[in-house]
C-alpha cells in the first residue's frame, strides 16, 4: 500500500507540474493557431493534434531514442545535466507535456477563435497595451477555456500509461505512476490493490470532469 | 492642420479610391449609400485595416505610407463602432475606468460625462445586460474618456430613438467644441449629418467623391428637402397630400424616390 501511496503522490506531482508548464506555453501556441493565416498552420495544427491519435507507445519509443545517449539530444542533455533523461522523472515530465499538449491547446484555441477580434479592436482604439489586453480582455473573456484546458490536461496526465512504460519504466518514487502500478498488481494477480487504484482513478477523473462541466454550465446561465 | 488621405483600397471585388483632406477641427461627416466604403474608410483611418496603397497623414505625422504603418494605439484615434463592442465581462463603470486608465493625466471626469449622456444609472450594471441604445451611449462615453486626438464614429446612433439622438448629438457637438476634439461622423442619415457636421465627404457608388460644406452638399444632392405643408393625410389609404411651391413640385417630380423630413405622426 505504501508503494501505491508513493505512486499516487508521484502521479499527482507529475500531473500538476505538467499542467502548470502547459498552461504557460500553450496559450502562445493556441493564439498562433487561432489567429495565423500562415500556410504552415495546418502542419503545426496536425503536429499538436498528433498525440490524440498516435499510440502512446509510438511517442514513447521515439522519445526513448531521443533521450538515449546514443543520439544527439540525449548526448546534449547528458553533457549539460550529467544524467540521462530516460528512466527519470524529468524525462517523464517532457513526455507528459508532449502527450497532454493537445488537451490544453485545443480548448484554448477554440476559445481564442470564439473571442474574435471585435473587443480587441475596441481595446486598440482605447489605447490598451498588449499586456493590458491580455490581462483585462483576453484572459477574462476566455476564462472558461483556461479552466477546461487545465482540467483536461491534469486529468489526461493522471491516466498516462503508454509513454511512461516506454520512457520511464517502473522505478518506485521516480517513474512508477498509478497506471503502471495498477498494471503491476494485475500481473501479480493482486486484484484488491488493482481495484483500489482503478476505482480511485475512475471516480476521481469522473468527479473532476463533472465539476468542471458543472462550473461551465453555471457560467453559461449568467 | 488636417487629416490628408490619398488611398487605394482593394479587397476582392470591392474597390475604394479616395483623395481628400479633413480639417482637424470640428465635426466632419461621411455620407453615402450602404456598401460604398464608409466603414472601410474609417477603419483605414484608425489603422484597423490598411489600404492597398497610398498615404494617410495626420497633422504632418505619417500614419500610413508604403513603408511605414503606425499602429492604432500610436495613432491615438478613438472609434465608436456600430455594434458598441463593450467588454461584456465588465460592468459599465469598469468599462469606463479601463478607458480612462489609458490616459496618463485624465482631464475628464467620469461623472460629468455620464450625466451628459444619461448613463449615470447604469454604472453598476453588467455591460452585456444593456439595451442596444444604452450600449451605444456607454460606448460613446468610453471612447471620449480615452481622450483620443481624433474620434471616429461609425453610425453610432442607429440604435437610438429620435429624442435620444438629438440629445446625444448636442452633447457630442458641445464636447467637440469644449475639448477641441475633431470627429469624423459616418452616417446614412442626411438629417444627422445636417445637424452635426460642418464639412462633409460624399461617397457615391460611381466612385465620385465630393468634399465641402455639409448643408450645401446635401441640398445639392437633394438629400434634404425643404419643409413642406401636409394638407391632408389618410392612414387607411396610405395617402398624403402635400402643398408644394412650384420649385418644390419640380424637386419632387425629379426624384425617383422621396425623402421626407416630417417627424409628426
Amino acid at each position: 500500500m505504501s508503494s501505491d501511496l508513493t505512486a499516487l503522490f508521484l502521479t499527482l506531482k507529475l500531473a500538476l507540474l505538467t499542467t502548470v508548464i502547459l498552461l504557460v506555453i500553450s496559450p502562445f501556441i493556441a493564439w498562433w493557431l487561432a489567429k495565423s493565416s500562415s500556410k504552415f498552420r495546418p502542419f503545426f495544427e496536425a503536429l499538436v493534434a498528433l498525440p490524440l491519435v498516435l499510440p502512446p507507445t509510438v511517442l514513447g519509443f521515439y522519445l526513448l531514442l531521443a533521450f538515449s545517449p546514443n543520439y544527439l539530444p540525449g548526448q546534449l542533455w547528458q553533457s549539460i545535466a550529467g544524467s540521462s533523461l530516460a528512466f527519470s522523472f524529468g524525462g517523464l515530465l517532457i513526455g507528459s507535456i508532449i502527450y497532454s499538449l493537445p488537451f490544453v491547446v485545443q480548448p484554448l484555441q477554440a476559445g481564442f477563435v470564439t473571442l474574435g477580434s471585435k473587443e480587441l479592436e475596441a481595446a486598440d482604439t482605447l489605447g490598451l497595451s498588449r499586456w493590458s489586453k491580455i490581462r483585462h480582455i483576453i484572459v477574462p473573456m476566455t476564462k472558461r477555456s483556461f479552466m477546461l484546458a487545465a482540467v483536461m490536461g491534469f486529468a489526461h496526465t493522471l491516466g498516462e500509461f503508454g509513454v511512461v512504460l516506454m520512457i520511464g519504466g517502473n522505478i518506485p518514487g521516480e517513474t512508477q505512476v498509478l497506471a503502471i502500478s495498477l498494471f503491476e498488481h494485475v500481473e501479480a494477480l493482486e486484484y484488491q490493490q488493482a481495484h483500489n487504484i482503478a476505482a480511485g482513478l475512475l471516480i476521481s477523473s469522473l468527479l473532476m470532469l463533472f465539476v468542471i462541466y458543472s462550473v461551465l454550465q453555471k457560467q453559461d446561465r449568467h | 492642420m488636417s487629416l490628408t488621405i490619398d488611398i487605394h483600397y482593394q479587397k476582392s471585388a470591392f474597390e475604394l479610391r479616395l483623395q481628400c483632406a479633413f480639417p482637424t477641427q470640428g465635426i466632419s461627416g461621411i455620407f453615402g449609400p450602404s456598401g460604398v466604403g464608409k466603414t472601410t474608410l474609417l477603419r483605414c483611418i484608425a489603422g484597423l485595416e490598411h489600404p492597398s496603397s497610398g498615404t494617410i497623414t495626420f497633422n504632418q505625422q505619417p500614419w500610413f505610407t508604403q513603408s511605414a504603418r503606425l499602429t492604432t494605439k500610436m495613432r491615438q484615434v478613438g472609434f465608436v463602432f456600430q455594434d458598441s463592442r463593450l467588454f461584456p465581462h465588465l460592468t459599465v463603470l469598469q468599462n469606463l475606468r479601463l478607458a480612462q486608465q489609458q490616459v496618463t493625466s485624465p482631464s475628464l471626469a467620469i461623472d460629468t460625462l455620464c450625466n451628459d449622456f444619461a448613463i449615470s444609472n447604469l454604472l453598476g450594471q453588467s455591460a452585456n445586460k444593456l439595451s442596444a441604445g444604452q450600449q451605444q451611449r456607454v460606448a460613446i462615453v468610453r471612447s471620449l474618456l480615452a481622450e483620443p486626438k481624433l474620434l471616429l464614429l461609425d453610425e453610432p446612433l442607429a440604435a437610438l430613438d429620435k429624442q435620444s439622438k438629438s440629445e446625444i448629438m448636442l452633447h457630442l457637438t458641445a464636447h467637440s467644441v469644449a475639448q477641441q476634439l475633431s470627429m469624423i461622423y459616418v452616417s446614412h442619415s442626411a438629417l444627422e449629418i445636417a445637424q452635426l457636421c460642418d464639412q462633409l465627404l460624399l461617397l457615391q457608388h460611381s466612385g465620385n467623391t465630393e468634399f465641402g460644406c455639409a448643408n450645401k452638399l446635401l441640398h445639392k444632392h437633394r438629400q434634404l428637402l425643404d419643409q413642406v405643408n401636409v394638407i391632408d393625410r389618410n392612414d387607411q389609404q396610405h395617402q398624403i397630400t402635400l402643398g408644394l411651391s412650384p420649385q418644390q413640385y419640380q424637386q419632387y417630380k425629379e426624384l425617383g424616390h422621396v425623402f421626407i423630413s416630417d417627424d409628426k405622426k
